[in-house]
Formats: structure tokens, sequence, C-alpha cells
């Protein structure tokens, strides 16, 4: 390393120190053009970095107390995150989460029962729709003009429309 | 009265029907009652009309 030659008004005790030779670099600008500063520019830059980031950090937060907002001030779809309301110093209380609501209680996807009444409603109607049915002439027959005293035979056609037997039980003159 | 006892699905039967026209002239109505175990309609009435001449 080259000897360097300060002012006498800046003189400082030679001593073969390193904290003495970067004071007098920063002191003397002419000492700084004349010696090889490249290393001691970088060392400088490297403490200007850590010195920045090691700073207070008691107010880091303060400086951002309204990031959120500003987060949210363009998304309004975003849930809102709880702002703890814990004022500086005291501790925070974690406040226990309820279970979650199990899921019978929520939905039941389970098809409602139907009443009895209607499910009897239900089966009548299947068993009527497999029931016998009797198909007959429902407008007045005509059998026309017929003489005194006759003996008129006819047949009345009838039919089963349904998925069971017809029973006739019986059939009389009303 | 003639008719069938039992009819089977989509069955056809006939009731046959035997009526005295008597003296009486003029229209005249009559019916028959049919009992089945149809459940909808278990006793159907059947009518029919004829004109007796003088």
């Amino acid at each position: 390393m080259k000897e360097l030659a300060a002012p006498s008004s800046l003189a400082i005790p030679k001593q073969n120190c390193a904290l003495h030779t970067f004071r007098l670099l920063v002191l003397n600008y002419d000492a700084m053009k004349r010696l090889d500063v490249k290393p001691y520019a970088a060392l400088l830059v490297l403490m200007a970095l850590l010195s920045a980031c090691s700073g207070p950090t008691e107010n880091a937060g303060s400086s951002n107390v309204n990031a959120p907002q500003q987060a949210n001030s363009n998304s309004s779809q975003q849930p809102q995150v709880p702002q703890s309301t814990a004022t500086p110093g005291t501790p925070l209380m974690v406040q226990p989460m309820p279970p979650p609501a199990s899921k019978a209680d929520d939905t039941d996807t389970r098809p409602a029962e139907k009443p009895p009444a209607e499910r009897n409603a239900n089966k009548a109607n299947t068993a009527n729709a497999r029931a016998p049915k009797l198909v007959a002439p429902d407008k007045k027959l005509d059998f026309g003009k017929q003489p005194q005293d006759k003996t008129l035979i006819r047949a009345i056609a009838i039919r089963n429309a349904g998925r069971e037997d017809l029973k006739i039980e019986s059939v009389a003159p009303s | 009265m003639d008719f069938p006892k039992v009819l089977r699905p989509g069955q056809v039967g006939n009731i046959k029907v035997k009526v005295e026209t008597g003296k009486q002239p003029g229209p005249h109505t009559k019916s028959v009652t049919i009992k089945s175990n149809d459940p909808n309609d278990p006793s159907r009435i059947v009518q029919f009309e004829f004109d007796v001449k003088g």
C-alpha cells in the first residue's frame, strides 16, 4: 500500500491501523484520488447498505400502517383482514376459533321423506294405474222402434282397459 | 242376463240384455247396472231406449 501524504492540518498519528487509514481517506479527497480506493469504495458501499438495512425497527410497522387499506382500495372483493385493536405494548391475545359446524347440520342433501298421506296417495295412484277398468257405453243406446210384446236380445259391448283382470260381479236391470 | 265373469286386460266382452217391449206404445228407457271390481267405477249403469209402435 502506498504511503499517504496527508496535510499537516489533518495530521493523524501514524498507526498502521485500518480505521485510521479509512478516516484519512474520508477526510482527504486528494489522497483518495491518489490511492487505489476501489476496495475501499466497495467497503464503503457495503457499510452504507448495512447501516441502511439495520436502521431502527420501532417505526418499521408504523410507516406501513395504511398498507392494507391501500392494497384493498382498488379491489373491494378481497376479504377484509381483521385489524388488531391491541394497544402497543400489550400482548396480542389469541382468540380461539369456533369449531366448524358439522355438515349434517348445515345441508342435508338427502331427499325429504314424503308424508304418509302423500305416500299413500302415490301408492293408490300406482294401484289405480294397474287396476282393472271397465269401459262401457256412456251414451244411451238406441234400440229403435220395436213392436209390442216382443222380446229383444241385444249385446252391450264392454272392455277391460286396465292392467288386471276385470271381474264382473253382477249385471242387473235397474 | 248373460255376461262374462272375467275380462282379461284389453279383452272385450258382450253383455246380452233381454228386454220385453210390452204392450205400452211409445218410448221406453231401461238400464242395467254392471257391478265389477273396477275401483273407480264399481257400479256402472248403461241405459238404452226403444220406441214401441202402437
